[in-house]
């Protein structure tokens, strides 16, 4: 579920690297691997990052569907017991706790992204 | 003052007291059905700075970029020290109009990149970027990041990138053409002495007149559709004369006002 969203905002970001870093790049003799890994990738890093946040959430609503309706097994499960047994403190506890770990994982792809690419958060400078 | 209008496609250069650096020969390019350039031969003498002033129009950067070797000439060659061209080299270096630099890094790593993709250690560029970084003025700002400075600070380091690997010629894609106009004199002023103290080869693109005959020591006008040159001027007397005086030279002025005559009517 989360795969497409990741694979097409890559792919479109990398496409729309500007032109003149990718010439900057070849006139100060970047080999292509180097384009690649140090002009391509870090200016396709916002959206890249962008289209893992989106993975991520599909990924959890993905995995918690699956596990409520196809398989009966994990968090999905406890909250379909729990209901069917009217403990509701328990399957509140489920829920709340996937959502903590969905903020969570979310709050440190953010802080990875910061990490690896500080300058980007001013924004793409071209002008 | 040495003037000497051409209408013919291909125009001598009297450069024969200097040795060539960079030497075009009937470059064409064609876009298709566009043709942008034709036939075009220049040649660029060592040491000096060369301007080439277009009239504003689109392809404006096409030559350079074919002496740089990021684009490919639909016929006739490139030679910069009498070799032939035809992909970037070592001996060249960009400096692009929008600056080109890389956002996320700082202002030390995008000057020293064009060492970085050289090979050359961390420590030992480093240490060359940061001579670098502070020969343009910036010594208090090797750890901002692009967006932090001012365009004319960003015009200096991406300055100092093409200065760091030490290429004998400097492309000047409309260098100054993105700062204010204050900024941009003082960039002007700079690049007189840059041109003064080091023995590089500079090929400058400009489509401002005042501009051109400031800082040249050769101006090539072109004109468009296609791309030829028209006439080569070298303003020569007022070039010792120091930076502050040039503006108010008689000569000066009598050039400016020359070329502006000369292009008015291709100016709609």
């Amino acid at each position: 579920m989360a795969m497409p969203v990741i694979v097409l905002n890559t792919s479109s970001a990398a496409r729309n690297t500007p032109v003149s870093m990718k010439e900057m790049g070849r006139s100060f003799l970047a080999s292509d691997m180097s384009i690649m890994l140090k002009i391509i990738i870090p200016a396709a890093s916002p959206v890249i990052f962008a289209g893992l946040r989106m993975g991520v959430s599909a990924s959890f609503t993905g995995a918690i569907l699956a596990e409520l309706k196809i398989t009966p097994t994990g968090v999905g499960d406890i909250m379909t017991y729990s209901r069917s047994i009217a403990d509701y403190p328990i399957m509140y506890a489920a829920i709340f706790s996937i959502i903590l770990l969905a903020v969570l994982f979310l709050n440190l792809l953010e802080r990875l992204e910061s990490v690896l690419f500080k300058g980007n958060q001013g924004g793409c400078v071209s002008d | 003052m040495v003037v000497s209008p051409t209408n013919s496609a291909v125009a001598e250069a009297p450069t024969d007291q200097f040795e060539i650096a960079v030497s075009t020969r009937n470059i064409s390019k064609n876009y298709g059905d566009v043709e942008a350039l034709r036939d075009l031969t220049l040649e660029f003498p060592r040491g000096q700075l060369n301007s080439l002033l277009r009239l504003s129009g689109c392809g404006k950067t096409t030559l350079l970029k074919i002496i740089a070797g990021l684009l490919e000439p639909t016929s006739g060659e490139v030679k910069v020290n009498g070799q032939k061209v035809t992909v970037p080299g070592a001996d060249r270096a960009f400096v692009f109009q929008d600056f080109a630099l890389l956002p996320w890094a700082t202002v030390m790593r995008n000057v020293a990149f064009g060492l970085e993709m050289r090979g050359v250690a961390k420590s030992e560029r480093e240490a060359i970027a940061e001579r670098y970084i502070k020969g343009v003025g910036l010594a208090g700002f090797k750890a901002s990041y692009p967006h932090e400075l001012s365009g004319g600070m960003r015009q200096r380091v991406g300055l100092a990138r093409a200065l760091s690997v030490d290429a004998q010629v400097l492309l000047m894609d409309e260098s100054f053409s993105a700062v204010d106009e204050q900024t941009r004199r003082k960039c002007q002023e700079d690049l007189l002495s840059l041109v003064q103290n080091e023995n590089n080869t500079f090929i400058f693109v400009t489509h401002s007149i005042e501009e051109a005959v400031c800082v040249s020591d050769q101006v090539a006008i072109l004109l468009l559709w296609p791309s030829r040159v028209s006439e080569i001027i070298r303003p020569i007397s007022f070039r010792n004369k120091g930076v502050d005086n040039i503006r108010g030279d008689p000569e000066y002025l009598d050039i400016v006002d020359e070329i502006w005559a000369s292009l008015r009517m291709y100016v709609e």
